[in-house]
């Protein structure tokens, strides 16, 4: 590869790993919070988004009839995440409520192969009731395929900007929450020590609820944005997206909020350069990579706390 | 000021709230929750476990042993309606396959509690590795023109030593990272190996013009010979049966006096306290590798000996995470650390998921499982009949009321399976359109259920939702899920993983985790 050609390549190269890194991000962020306070892999965190998606896709079939908009496409856009974020929120504590309280106590894989368990249902209860096939929230339809941007020679779609801008103000929100109000420090308390918690009368079950929640509003987002940016939903497509917001989780420290928001932007810059620069066919395996690399150096992520062993 | 005896402190109703592990009383009632099994299950194991333990032993094995036979014979296949039993066989097979492989995992996960998510690529490389060996796939002008063809007596032990020692160099690099994150780079590992079977396809290797194929990607490796041991030819699926048999009980043996002996000790002590284990000079680090290098050997040998039987190399989904998932949820369905309860485990998610590729059995274990769930959830049996008999009642006046007002609400006819769907059918009001009504009760069901147990307080207004649900679930099952049998059979496994493991978090035969704090 000559220097003009990786010039050339590099700012559209730049957005989208951008783009993909803010997806990224948005599931992790889920991930993480719940990880940081119940010590539980959710692995039904992937379909969660993948509801998300559909729940948008649904509001977006809704006011779309023959291809005409019924509201304005932003009012659409804005209504298609709201619907997601909320729906995905409750499905989420549904979730939590069914197969995961009842396991707190119980041995540590018992609520790994429970989430395995919703994960599947999510899945199939999506294939029978919508649609095996993939569905399309229509290209160009929600923002014309001309709309973009010129940043000096770069044209950048209006898409690329509505992802990276939502996980922008949904981050800010997300750390106003959790650093300003009455319920935020009842869930860094609880993070920090579920039982200490509990005994200075924080109630642990909301808290947990509201975790819950919130990871699963943002992973709702994702997956809408995920639709307009790529087009194209799937049932099984939470399942490759819930591994890739994991593995964005534990490099910037699994439990840590701005760890989690900077493992997805390195994970998927990291991904697009890969793909563009070393090779495409071993781009999911990179991230895998990256991770062992990061962990043998880093055992406990990037921003996340070490390990401290008490006897 | 008010009067302490009529302000007493509120009792605590929300009893799920509490742990109870750990308190004085609980662990002082262990013994007696163990024993106290009554009713007709009570009796059952009673009567199972009157009978001397080596006899058990014999005659479970016996009846493996006699059961390709009995399956070929014609009361068999009549009684089942099937032309022959050699389906039946390769089911048989694939649960010997999965039972030797959650041994296995069972050493990892339940021995020395080491969470290996990257398990599947260890049986993953053993298969390659034994296509490499024993076909024509490798081949280099005038050096090996055609295949390496090595005999399996040498292979399959090769394969097993070059695996475990893989094994053990996964672990000691990943082992110093604790507990999830040994998870987390065990399950890049068998990322990364999926990734590179798919797509190492042009690999540039030094002292070769050409890029080499390693993989044959997504396709795999095809015409692999079969296993030829001491000139006999395993190849049909008979044989395979027997031999995977054999493994089956060499492996379990040597695992089950593993586990008896110093190194199981060790790894009990690792798993439960490593601190206090390395603090009493148990070499921790050591007997860590050796779990890991004892199951990955485990997973080759299973691998190779698969390989060899179906084969071929393919490495989707034979390799994939699902394929792990899926052994997961045998070992810990069976109960970690429990060896027969990994054998369970692996016979119930194998025969499981071919019982409800018959819609008609999976239609009978949908209304069983759900009946049985309400007559356990409610509690004195008065509820339950007071919601069942209320729902029937209910759905029977809406029958003759519906039609009344308009009958174009009531003349949809989804296909009939069974006697079963027939009389659930008769009773549920379906319309012309029950397909798309039918989506909209699923999403109804879910919903009823949900609000049915956040509101459990409410007795009255608890039953009736629950009623509601009952119906719509009926509904659902007729007209949507019994139609689409693919994705209904892995939506009642993922239902039944997740009832079980709310039901009996240790797994079947796991033993109850007593912590004392």
């Amino acid at each position: 590869m000559t220097i003009e050609l990786f010039f050339q390549l590099l700012p559209q190269t730049l957005v989208n790993g951008l783009t993909l890194g803010a997806v990224y991000a948005l599931i992790a962020l889920g991930y993480s919070m719940v990880y940081g306070i119940l010590k539980l892999l959710n692995f039904a965190h992937g379909d969660i988004y993948m509801i998300g998606a559909y729940l948008g896709y649904g509001v977006f079939i809704m006011f779309f009839v023959d291809d005409t908009a019924l509201i304005p496409t932003g009012l659409i856009i804005v209504l298609m995440l709201v619907v997601a974020m909320v729906g995905a929120g409750i499905v989420s504590v549904a979730v939590e409520r069914f197969a995961y309280r009842p396991l707190r106590y119980a041995p540590r894989i018992a609520p790994l192969i429970s989430a395995l368990g919703v994960s599947f249902i999510l899945q199939n209860l999506t294939q029978i009731t919508v649609s095996p096939r993939p569905l399309s929230y229509g290209s160009g339809t929600l923002i014309a395929t001309g709309n973009s941007f010129a940043i000096g020679d770069l044209k950048v779609h209006a898409s690329r900007f509505l992802v990276i801008g939502v996980t922008l103000i949904l981050m800010f929100a997300l750390t106003y929450f959790v650093t300003q109000t009455r319920l935020g420090r009842a869930m860094r308390a609880v993070s920090m020590d579920l039982d200490a918690a509990q005994m200075m009368g924080v109630d642990v079950n909301q808290v947990i609820l509201v975790t819950f929640f919130i990871g699963a509003a943002l992973a709702g987002a994702g997956g809408v944005l995920v639709g307009i940016v790529f087009f194209s939903i799937k049932h099984t497509m939470g399942f490759q997206a819930g591994l890739k917001g994991f593995t964005a989780a534990v490099i910037g420290g699994i439990g840590s909020i701005p760890g989690a928001a900077l493992g997805g932007l390195l994970l998927g810059l990291a991904e697009s350069f890969f793909s563009v620069y070393v090779s495409i066919t071993f781009k999911d395996a990179l991230a895998f990579v990256l991770l062992l690399i990061i962990l043998l150096i880093r055992p406990s992520g990037l921003l996340g706390q070490p390990i401290v062993k008490k006897v | 000021m008010t009067d302490p005896t009529n302000n007493p402190i509120p009792p605590d109703d929300d009893e799920e709230k509490k742990s109870k592990i750990g308190t004085d009383e609980w662990v002082s009632q262990v013994d007696d929750r163990v024993r106290g099994r009554s009713g007709v299950l009570g009796r059952l194991v009673a009567l199972w476990e009157a009978i001397p333990e080596s006899w058990r032993y014999t005659g479970v094995l016996l009846l493996v042993i006699a059961f390709p036979v009995i399956s070929g014979t014609d009361a068999f296949l009549e009684l089942f309606d099937i032309g022959d039993n050699a389906f039946i066989l390769r089911t048989g097979v694939r649960f010997l396959t999965f039972a030797i492989l959650a041994i296995g995992l069972n050493v990892v996960v339940g021995y020395a509690g080491l969470l290996d998510l990257g398990y599947i690529a260890f049986m993953g490389i053993a298969g390659y590795l034994y296509a490499y060996m024993s076909s024509e796939f490798v081949q280099i002008e005038g050096l090996i023109p055609y295949g390496l063809a090595i005999p399996s007596i040498v292979s399959i032990p090769l394969i097993v030593l070059i695996v475990a020692g893989i094994g053990y160099l996964i672990g000691s690099v990943s082992i110093r990272l604790a507990g999830d994150y040994l998870a987390i780079v065990t399950l890049g590992f068998g990322q990364v190996f999926i990734q590179l079977a798919l797509t190492a396809t042009r690999v540039s290797v030094p002292g070769f013009d050409r890029p080499v194929d390693l993989t044959r990607g997504p396709n795999g490796i095809n015409n692999l010979d079969d296993i030829t041991l001491f000139g006999y030819t395993f190849e049909s699926t008979m044989q395979y049966y027997y031999l995977f048999l054999l493994l089956l009980i060499i492996v379990f043996v040597v695992v089950n006096n593993i586990n008896r002996s110093r190194i199981g000790r060790a790894w009990r002590a690792v798993r439960e306290d490593e601190l206090a284990a390395e603090v009493m000079g148990t070499p921790t680090r050591r007997m860590k590798l050796l779990a890991f290098a004892i199951g990955a050997g485990i997973a080759a040998l299973a691998g190779a000996v698969d390989a060899a039987f179906q084969g071929n190399v393919v490495p989707n989904p034979r390799y994939s995470v699902l394929t792990l998932i899926n052994l997961y949820a045998m070992v810990v369905l069976g109960g970690t650390g429990s060896l027969i309860g990994s054998i369970v485990g692996a016979f119930i998610f194998t025969i499981l998921p071919e019982l409800l590729r018959n819609i008609a059995a999976a239609g009978v274990l949908f209304y069983g499982v759900g009946i049985i769930g309400l007559y356990a959830a409610l509690r004195p049996w008065r509820r339950f009949a007071l919601v069942m008999g209320g729902t029937l009642v209910g759905g029977l006046l809406l029958k003759l009321i519906v039609p009344a007002i308009n009958p174009a609400w009531d003349n949809g006819f989804p296909e009939a399976g069974s006697v079963l769907n027939q009389i659930v059918q008769g009773w549920l009001v379906i319309p012309e359109n029950f397909q798309l009504v039918g989506n909209i009760v699923t999403g109804l069901a879910i919903f009823f259920l949900l609000a049915a147990m956040f509101l459990r307080q409410r007795q009255h207004l608890f039953h009736v939702l629950l009623g509601l649900a009952i119906y719509s679930f009926a509904f659902s099952w007729e007209t949507r899920l019994a139609v689409e049998p693919s994705a209904t059979r892995i939506l009642v496994v993922g239902a039944t993983l997740v009832v079980l493991m709310v039901a009996r978090p240790q797994g079947l035969l796991g033993k109850t985790e007593v912590k004392i704090i």
